[in-house]
């Protein structure tokens, strides 16, 4: 920064009134954004534990959380957008997830607490209160998810015009200045062309990407795609999280139970679906039919003594029929559900539309022999998801192909200046830059000057 | 004699090779001869190929990939560990580590042998093509942290070493090798373990009711392992702590890079690893992620190991730093693996003894 | 045919006296020429090296060499004779074996396990086998020797730890980089053995070399030495980042680099390593500097403390290849055994025997019952006589030339001819052939 505009700014400073280190309109118009969202966020919560019958919404608070936060100290501290690029807070964010993690497994969670000596603590009641014993769909640890996510997605949106450009379009136009302020530089004087030359084919010879300049500077890359691999590695986890929000919030996951040989419909008592939601009208007048139930078993054997029977293999032949009408049967087992969408596959595909049967268990009654117990699912946000998993493997495999730009230009008094930086893996660059002008130092038989 | 026959002796010999093999590693530790690393070495090619064949007969006589109970879960990490030392020490002069590598391998197969059973036929939830792509995939990353791990343990050795700071040298050893005794001797103390199985009348739930003896097998094997390691961090860790043990030892840029190495080939495979379990358990149960301890404890390796990452490529850490941390990873990758049991049942607990 | 080899090195005689009797190229060939000529000696070999001047003789009277060799030699190399004689050792059959399988295993050299002495010896060989001064023996017994070298050194570790000092320190540097091609090194101070150790590093791929001393020309001459810069003194805190080696061998009373300034340069070099070596005395660089992450310094008295436990390992290893000289001279003893006449022709004769009675019996088989017992007599006797009179007069031949001089050319042609040796180390012998 210049001298003068540095002094253009701190005037600027003293003139207008400031409180804590920016403008009082940008200070208020963030207070009242902060105070607006505590407000609703407060309302919310106290309608949410009210309420016996509403619908899961602590994903939406936990969001309200970090976003009030967010603004309070946006307000009364730093500035927002620093802390949400910074490398340290996704490393912080890394490891405090990682500690409730596995705290999370230490401690039971869901039902088998209630197996456990937990319930004689006097603290119990306050500790299912802040979801110690739900910890991974509590509000707090889904804030901390988020903090995550909003971190990740501000790094990758203001990487992303950079990295676009500089894998659509590679610099080759730098001034002297620029490569003498590279973080890995050599300068050889009065080498001229002929030191253009030996270092263009030393490392074209390295398998480098040689683009000229109009101006004279020639710029060498490897690795020129690697900036757009780590978004996508990044945008998987958005993907991912976006996909598992629209499933948590549009999709449903119940059990229905169906004795051997019997129909049976949607309706609230059948199908138990727990909190609040519903089937969406295009499966809700479905009705499903266990035309068979199998088991098979397969002895165990001590020696040559058989001691027992285990269960090696569960079936049943479902049916999916609608308005009297049979739409799909199948024979389904543990690991081959019945999957099911009335739109189009293309439909299908998008809006990831199917309903999903899975055979999740049996029991034996006595009125009405076995019992098929089905994981019945609907989930809007597969394709989502899959893409993101997609997105993941593709962007870590190119992960550790960094970008790896060379520049090299005659200099204004006829030396040689090279110059060069990576944007990941510096360590092993320096060693990479080291030993390519070790050999151009070779092959012109000359030192470099400083 | 019948197949199943033939496998456990195959198996057991195996084993002991492994004992013997990992006793001539010891033995050249102390002596350095030569002679013993080419007799260990033949050794445990032909143990391996004892292995290799019994895991054979195995997958041959139960009709399905040999991963499925905690025997053959065990014998593949033990055959893993061999396999990519062997590979390991055919590339780089890592000799020394076989004092360290193949002894362990003994210990995994030994207790693999304890909760050894015929074959069975699958239970029906692991009746999928994915058990043998999931379950490969992810021992193949968990041996890569193993082999991470050594060569990250062996920068700290070598680096000190250098630094002439012998006294760390052994601390390093010993603390080491106590930490992970003492991991594994929990572990197999309460796998030994056989707590009484009670129903919950109310939610039809199998629960676990350990007794006090239960609780002295946790805790003596805990001890047992503690002492084990302290007595062999001692003795290697005297072994190891001499000027002339540099020359043992690859230089810092190798052990550093094979390190990094490791762990750059096994996050993508545990990452895959972890897609293709979130993809089975929704194709099974309908759902891709329930946070069983077994999923999260593998998350939390996975997110340990990009922390890994992100401070060496884009903070630009090296050296001891990125070995602490890699030599700690195997922790995780332990108590994912073979930890999780100890706390809490899950969905894949079918993959333990009991 | 006597074996036999006189000389003098390092251990016997003061270096005023190897260097007269040190022979150069032209001296070998005329003292083989003027030995050769003589009745007594067949066979000639002369090595000669900065620590050693041998030579390696067939004689046909063990008493013969001696004389023979020690005044040719006194003469060529113009020294009295008593002086010679004073000084060398004069070494035959299985000792003087031995002997130049230790000097080609190293076990002889004035540092035991360097890698030298096998090239000089292969190029003392390769003249002698050029001047056609060798044969037979000496011709199996050098190339023999140049394998057991080779033996040595990939079954000991006898040249594998340094023990110079500056080149513990190269080896030290190397066990922090793994390569040092492309790496540069900061000299402070333009000392003798900062220079030695800088030509080390130059052997070792090292390009790079920035030098500075308290007087910038002596810098300066260096600095165009190793095709390197010179930079000013009081400067080098400045290019510290850029060194991945430093070697101080500056006089100065003080430390010149301190803690703090290597911190900075190592934070400034993003953690990579600096190896440090200070072979000054009174130290150059503040001892603390090795507990700076990422940097390593060795003073004088590391170096040599590595040096010394290196000696002792070669000491050891030394006695490990002792052993497999002792299996190699006896492996040469029993080939040389078997030039000897009798045997020979006791394998020809069981060789010839062997193929007459697999073909008696194979064309025998062929009559079946056919044959009364007097024909298979005669077909025997048909056999047995061919044989008798076709080996005669090889067999006369033979024994008449085994009092002659050089008579073992007919031995070692015959076992060649008709492949008589048994032995395993035959084979490999016959494909070396071919590779010369």
């Amino acid at each position: 920064m210049s001298t003068d505009k540095a002094a253009a700014i701190s005037e600027k400073t003293k003139t207008e009134n400031t409180i804590f280190g920016k403008s009082t309109s940008d200070f208020l118009i963030l207070l009242i954004t902060a105070v607006t969202m505590l407000i609703l966020n407060i309302v919310l919560s106290i309608a949410y534990y009210r309420s016996a019958t509403a619908p899961d919404l602590r994903w939406l608070l936990a969001f309200l959380d970090i976003a009030v936060i967010l603004a309070f100290y946006g307000a009364f501290g730093g500035r927002v957008k620093r802390v949400l690029l910074s490398m340290k807070l996704a490393l912080t964010m890394l490891f405090v997830i990682l500690i409730f993690a596995i705290l999370g497994t230490l401690i039971p969670q869901g039902e088998t607490v209630l197996d456990t000596d937990w319930p004689q603590n006097p603290l119990y009641s306050f500790y299912t209160h802040v979801g110690l014993f739900d910890m991974y769909y509590s509000r707090w640890f889904l804030a901390l998810l988020y903090l995550l996510g909003f971190n990740i997605s501000f790094c990758l949106f203001d990487r992303l015009p950079t990295t676009f450009r500089r894998a659509l379009r590679p610099r080759t136009d730098v001034k002297d200045i620029f490569v003498r302020k590279c973080p890995n530089n050599a300068v050889f004087d009065g080498v001229g062309e002929e030191g253009m030359e030996v270092t263009r084919k030393i490392l074209a010879g390295h398998h480098f990407h040689i683009h000229s300049g109009a101006t004279g500077s020639v710029l060498a890359e490897k690795g020129r795609w690697s900036g757009l691999a780590s978004i996508a590695f990044h945008l998987s986890f958005l993907l991912i999280a976006i996909g598992a929000i629209i499933t948590a919030m549009l999709g449903f996951e119940g059990t229905l139970q169906i004795p051997d040989g019997k129909t049976i419909s949607f309706s609230k008592e059948n199908l138990r679906i727990p909190g609040g939601k519903s089937v969406p009208s295009q499966y809700a007048d479905l009705r499903v039919t266990n035309h068979a139930f199998k088991i098979d078993s397969t002895p165990v054997k001590e020696g040559e003594r058989i001691t027992g029977y285990r269960t090696s293999l569960y079936s049943s032949d479902l049916e999916l029929t609608q308005n009297g009408e049979s739409l799909v049967s199948k024979t389904i087992t543990v690991n081959d559900p019945l999957r099911f969408s009335s739109s189009n596959w293309l439909l299908t595909l998008i809006t990831s539309s199917k309903i999903n049967f899975h055979q999740n268990s049996y029991f034996r009654d006595e009125v009405f022999g076995y019992i098929t117990v089905l994981q019945v699912t609907y989930k809007p946000g597969k394709s989502l998801i899959y893409v993101g998993f997609g997105l993941m493997m593709i962007g870590i495999c190119a992960l550790y192909f960094p970008h790896r730009r060379i520049w090299f230009k005659t200099g204004e008094a006829g030396e040689l200046l090279i110059g060069g930086r990576s944007n990941r893996s510096r360590v092993s660059f320096q060693r990479e830059f080291d030993r390519t002008v070790s050999e151009i130092r070779l092959t012109l038989g000359k030192q470099e000057a400083r | 004699m019948d197949i199943v026959q033939l496998e456990q002796i195959l198996f057991i010999a195996a084993v002991i090779t492994y004992l013997v093999s990992g006793g001539i590693y010891i033995w050249y530790l102390i002596t350095r001869s030569e002679k013993a690393v080419g007799l260990a070495t033949m050794l445990l090619i032909m143990a391996i190929l004892a292995h290799t064949l019994a895991m054979g007969l195995r997958w041959y006589s139960s009709g399905h990939a040999p991963m499925s109970d905690l025997y053959e879960s065990l014998s593949l990490f033990g055959w893993g560990i061999i396999l990519f030392f062997l590979i390991a020490q055919r590339f780089y002069p890592v000799q020394a580590a076989g004092a360290l590598v193949v002894p362990t391998a003994f210990l995994v197969t030994s207790v693999a042998l304890v909760f050894y059973k015929g074959p069975e036929a699958l239970a029906p939830a692991l009746q999928s093509y994915w058990l043998w792509i999931h379950v490969t995939i992810a021992m193949l990353s968990y041996g890569l942290f193993a082999l991470s791990f050594g060569a990250g343990f062996f920068y700290i050795v070598q680096e000190y070493l250098l630094k002439k700071n012998y006294r760390n040298v052994l601390y390093t050893f010993v603390l080491l090798l106590a930490v992970l005794g003492l991991v594994l001797g929990l572990w197999a103390g309460s796998e030994l373990a056989d707590p009484a199985k009670v129903m919950d009348p109310i939610s039809q739930k199998v629960g676990n009711e350990y007794a006090t003896s239960d609780y002295l097998k946790i805790v003596g094997g805990g001890l047992a392992g503690l002492l084990l390691g302290l007595g062999l961090g001692f003795v290697s860790g005297k072994g190891a702590s001499k000027p002339g043990f540099t020359n043992r030892l690859p230089s810092l840029d190798v052990l550093d890079e094979v390190s990094y190495r490791g762990i750059a080939f096994g996050f993508p495979l545990l990452t895959i690893g972890i897609i293709t379990g979130a993809i089975w358990a929704d194709q099974a149960w309908g759902r891709w992620w329930g946070w069983d301890p077994k999923e999260t404890w593998s998350l939390i390796t996975w997110l340990y190991y990009g922390g890994y990452l992100h401070t060496r490529l884009t903070m630009g850490w090296r050296g001891r730093h990125s070995a602490v941390i890699a030599v700690i990873g195997l922790i995780m990758v332990l108590i994912t693996y073979l930890g999780v049991n100890l706390f809490i049942s899950g969905l894949h607990s079918y993959a333990t003894a009991a | 045919m006597h074996l036999a080899v006189l000389g003098i090195n390092h251990k016997t005689a003061p270096v005023e006296l190897r260097e007269k009797v040190s022979l150069n190229d032209d001296k070998c060939g005329s003292l083989s020429r003027h030995l050769l000529d003589d009745v007594g000696i067949s066979e000639v070999v002369p090595l000669s090296t900065c620590n050693r001047t041998e030579v390696y003789v067939v004689a046909s009277r063990p008493e013969v060499g001696r004389r023979e060799v020690m005044t040719a030699l006194a003469e060529i190399s113009q020294v009295e004779l008593r002086d010679l004689e004073e000084c060398a050792y004069y070494h035959e059959g299985e000792t003087a074996i031995s002997h130049l399988y230790r000097v080609a295993g190293s076990l002889d050299s004035l540092v035991v396990g360097e890698a030298q002495i096998m090239g000089q010896i292969k190029e003392a060989y390769h003249a002698a086998h050029e001047r056609e001064s060798t044969s037979v023996l000496l011709n199996r017994l050098f190339r023999h020797s140049l394998e057991v070298g080779k033996r040595v050194r990939t079954e000991t570790r006898i040249g594998e730890n340094p023990v110079s000092v500056s080149s513990v320190a190269v080896d030290m540097a190397r066990k922090v980089f793994e390569d040092l091609e492309g790496r540069t090194a900061l000299l402070v101070g333009a000392g003798k053995m900062g220079e030695l150790t800088a030509t080390h590093l130059v052997s070792h791929g090292v390009t790079s070399f920035i030098v500075s001393n308290r007087t910038l020309s002596r810098a300066e001459e260096m600095a165009e030495k190793l095709n390197g810069r010179a930079v000013p003194f009081e400067e080098i805190n400045d290019y510290l980042p850029m060194a991945d080696i430093v070697i101080s061998s500056t006089g100065a009373p003080h430390y010149v680099l301190r803690k703090g300034e290597v911190e900075r340069a190592i934070r400034r070099r993003h953690n990579r390593p600096i190896f440090f070596i200070d072979i000054a005395v009174p130290r150059d660089i503040d001892p603390g500097v090795n507990d700076v992450y990422n940097a390593f310094l060795y003073d004088i008295d590391d170096l040599n403390e590595v040096a010394a436990a290196n000696a002792a390992q070669r000491e050891k290893e030394a006695r490990k290849a002792e052993v497999i000289i002792t299996e190699e001279v006896n492996d040469f003893l029993h080939w040389l055994s078997s030039l000897d006449v009798v045997p020979t022709i006791t394998a020809l004769r069981e060789m010839a025997d062997k193929i007459k009675d697999g073909e008696l019996e194979k064309t025998l088989a062929k009559f079946d019952a056919d044959l009364t017992d007097k024909d298979i007599n005669r077909i025997e006797a048909l056999a047995s006589g061919i044989v008798n009179k076709m080996l005669h007069s090889p067999t006369v031949e033979l024994k008449r030339a085994a009092n002659e001089r050089g008579g073992y050319l007919y031995v070692e042609s015959m076992r060649r001819l008709f492949k008589l040796n048994g032995n395993k180390r035959k084979e490999r012998q016959k494909s070396d052939d071919f590779k010369d």
